[in-house]
């Protein structure tokens, strides 16, 4: 209603305005690109793994003996522990794998599809035991499981042909399996390193697991490889329970352990924590992150609400003649009110385009995501609630100033 | 036009007690022309406050306009002030962000009036006091004595029945001060009522009537001796 006095007389105090219509902009530009990371962040840790998580015990054991040193006996206490770990109440499936997933640590080889021109891609891989799908809780998809078969004879660490090359069996993840066949034909394909000495077997699809880096996008391509893992400084398995028996597990499991061989350090925790763990940083910076929002919501509301305060201060005796001129107390509060929101929504303008620069800028620095639209018009929205209730006090202090101020000389 | 009976008014500080009106009866006829002298302090603005409602009062009655307006809401009283009233300040108290245009304009917004309607009646107002080729001045860009013609032409603009001044001429030099006055009579003319309060005795004996206070009460000079303070300050003021 008054709209175009307010903004006029604004414009005659451009350079008292510029700063918070400044702050403003920066802010709605900084917290809504925090809240497209933390939102990011947010969907990729509640993804699903593919596995069991909360049902499977990561077991860790370092050995302690020169013992280990020696390949047969190792051998020999992993199908041994493997036994056990089986034979333990409540337990469904046992496997040893030679990194663990979700862990943030792990390996990965090159590999291409054999008899195609698409380049190389890296595909994380576990060594693992048999029963490894069942132990995950991972399903599989299409193909079959890794049999007995499909890892070498006893006494022998590898499975070569006549040639010299490489040859096994593996299972992979549909998220690799397409990038390397995207017709969706992997099962029973090929996939070979560079110099073609290594050539692996599609025998089955994994429909989804994660992988050590979950939260990378390639997070969900793993290949597992029948290659009983293990060496004389460590040993790690996973157990999966029935549901809710992983606790009971855990308090007894060292002892049954270290009396098969009590040479070794037992490390017992939970897939969920290993998670957990490796999340703690992310966790951590969402925290910062989320600090930071809340920070400059403060300090931009204090600083649109000293501005109100100043303004109304200042035009106390103009507050007064307009009192004298008619107005009423609800014009009074209304024009402050709308004055802020002038300037509010000059900054949340400019910090539109500032927010997608700045998100188009870490794009092209760091692989961060996409600023969606939904979400900058909840930020604007939220500003403007924010902005309006930090201009309400001084515009109610504004309204409350008497018509008889117009008259008073001094 | 103005009938206030018995009115009082104290200002009450932590240690003082102020009576700046007291029992002051004074009627106003429609159509006059009335000038409000006294020493300082003895409640010239004051009663032009209460006139004004600008200010509540604490005993006695007031009717304004044959209406009743000692006990109005405030929101009533903004109305009755945007609507019937037309004030003129001693400082001026033009919007200094505001040009003359919308300076002028701000009553008539407070009226809801339409854009039109508004445009013509700032039109006609700031022709009124010679200013229609100012629009697009600020107050800073004009002289004491022309923002002071554009605040008459912004207490015009409503089309007020009553006109409040203030010492309008108080800041002004003698010669800016006759324009004023000359303003205020020919708005006098067309039948506007106007209470002027003034220090200086020439300016009054142009109204038809004057009304002198003295410590909140209004005294009757034709029985009493000419007040001597009137008349020194006058002489200061005045040439
Ligand atoms: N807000 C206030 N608080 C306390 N006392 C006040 C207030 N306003 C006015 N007064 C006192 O009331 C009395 C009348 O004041 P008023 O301003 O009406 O005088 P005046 O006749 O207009 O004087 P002047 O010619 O100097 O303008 C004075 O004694 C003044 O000190
Ligand atoms: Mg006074």
């Amino acid at each position: 209603m008054e709209f175009g006095p307010i903004v006029r007389s604004l414009f005659h105090n451009k350079t008292r305005f510029w700063l918070v219509t400044l702050e403003i902009a920066l802010t709605l530009a900084l917290v809504i690109n925090c809240a497209v990371y933390i939102l990011d962040m947010g969907s990729k840790m509640n993804r699903d793994t593919g596995m069991d998580i909360e049902n499977i015990l990561v077991v860790h054991t370092e050995p302690v003996s020169p013992d280990f040193k020696d390949e047969t006996f190792l051998s020999q206490v992993r199908d041994e522990d493997l036994r056990l770990l089986a034979a333990q109440p409540g337990v469904l499936s046992a496997t040893a794998f030679h990194q663990i997933p979700l862990s943030g640590s792990g390996s990965s080889a090159g590999r291409r599809a054999e008899g195609s021109d698409l380049n190389t891609i890296v595909i994380p891989y576990y060594l693992v035991t048999m029963n490894a799908l069942r132990t995950l809780g991972a399903e599989l998809e299409s193909g079959r499981d890794l049999m007995a078969s499909d890892y070498p004879p006893a006494g022998q660490d590898d499975i070569r042909d006549d040639d010299g090359v490489q040859r096994f069996n593996v299972l992979v993840t549909r998220s690799f399996a397409d990038k390397l066949f995207p017709d969706g034909d992997a099962l029973g394909k090929a996939v070979v390193n560079n110099d073609g000495t290594s050539v692996q077997t599609i025998v089955g699809i994994i429909k989804h697991m994660n992988n050590s880096w979950p939260t990378s996008d390639f997070g969900s391509d793993v290949m597992l490889f029948p290659l009983k893992p293990g060496t004389a400084e460590r040993m790690r398995y996973l157990v999966r329970t029935r549901p809710g028996g992983l606790d009971a597990l855990a308090a007894t499991l060292e002892e049954s352990m270290l009396t098969t061989n009590p040479d070794r350090i037992i490390t017992l925790t939970s897939l969920a924590e290993v998670r957990d763990d490796t999340f703690s940083e992310d966790v951590a910076l969402v925290k910062i992150f989320g600090g930071v929002i809340v920070l400059l919501f403060v300090v931009t509301s204090l600083g649109i609400f000293g501005l109100a305060s100043f303004s109304v201060t200042e035009r106390t005796r103009q507050i007064g003649t307009r009192r004298a001129l008619g107005a009423t107390r609800a014009a009074i509060l209304r024009y402050f009110l709308i004055e802020t929101w002038v300037i509010t929504g000059i900054g949340l303008t400019l910090g539109t385009g500032m927010a997608f620069g700045l998100n188009m800028a870490l794009a092209s620095i760091a692989d961060s995501p996409r600023l969606e639209l939904p979400l900058l018009l909840t930020g604007i929205v939220v500003f403007w609630l924010v902005g309006m209730l930090a201009a309400l006090l001084p515009a109610m202090r504004a309204m409350m100033v008497p018509p008889v101020l117009a008259t008073r000389t001094v | 036009m103005l009938e206030m009976k018995n009115i009082s008014k104290v200002y009450r500080t932590e240690h003082v007690e102020t009576h700046a009106l007291s029992e002051l009866t004074v009627t106003v006829e429609a159509g006059s022309f009335v000038a409000v002298m006294g020493p300082s302090g003895c409640g010239k603005t004051t009663f032009l406050n209460t006139a004004g409602l600008l200010d509540t009062f604490d005993t006695g009655t007031y009717h304004l306009d044959g209406q009743d307006v000692s006990k109005l809401k405030d929101r009533e009283m903004s109305r009755i002030r945007n609507e019937k009233i037309g004030f003129i300040f001693q400082t001026f108290n033009l919007i200094p962000d505001l040009n003359v245009f919308d300076n002028v304009d701000v009553p008539l917004r407070y009226r809801g009036m339409p854009a039109g309607a508004r445009r013509q009646a700032i039109q006609e107002s700031l022709d009124i006091v010679g200013l229609s080729s100012r629009l697009k001045h600020l107050p800073s860009q004009l002289s004491g004595g022309q923002q002071q013609r554009v605040a008459i032409a912004r207490a015009l603009a409503g089309t007020p029945r009553l006109i409040l001044a203030d010492e309008p001429t108080g800041n002004l030099d003698s010669a800016m001060a006759n324009d004023i006055m000359d303003l205020l009579e020919k708005i006098n003319e067309t039948g506007t009522t106007v209470i002027m309060v003034t220090h200086d005795p020439e300016l009054a004996n142009r109204a038809h009537r004057q009304i002198h206070l003295l410590d909140g009460r209004q005294i009757d000079l034709e029985m009493d001796e000419p007040v001597p303070l009137a008349g020194d300050r006058a002489a200061t003021v005045g040439e």
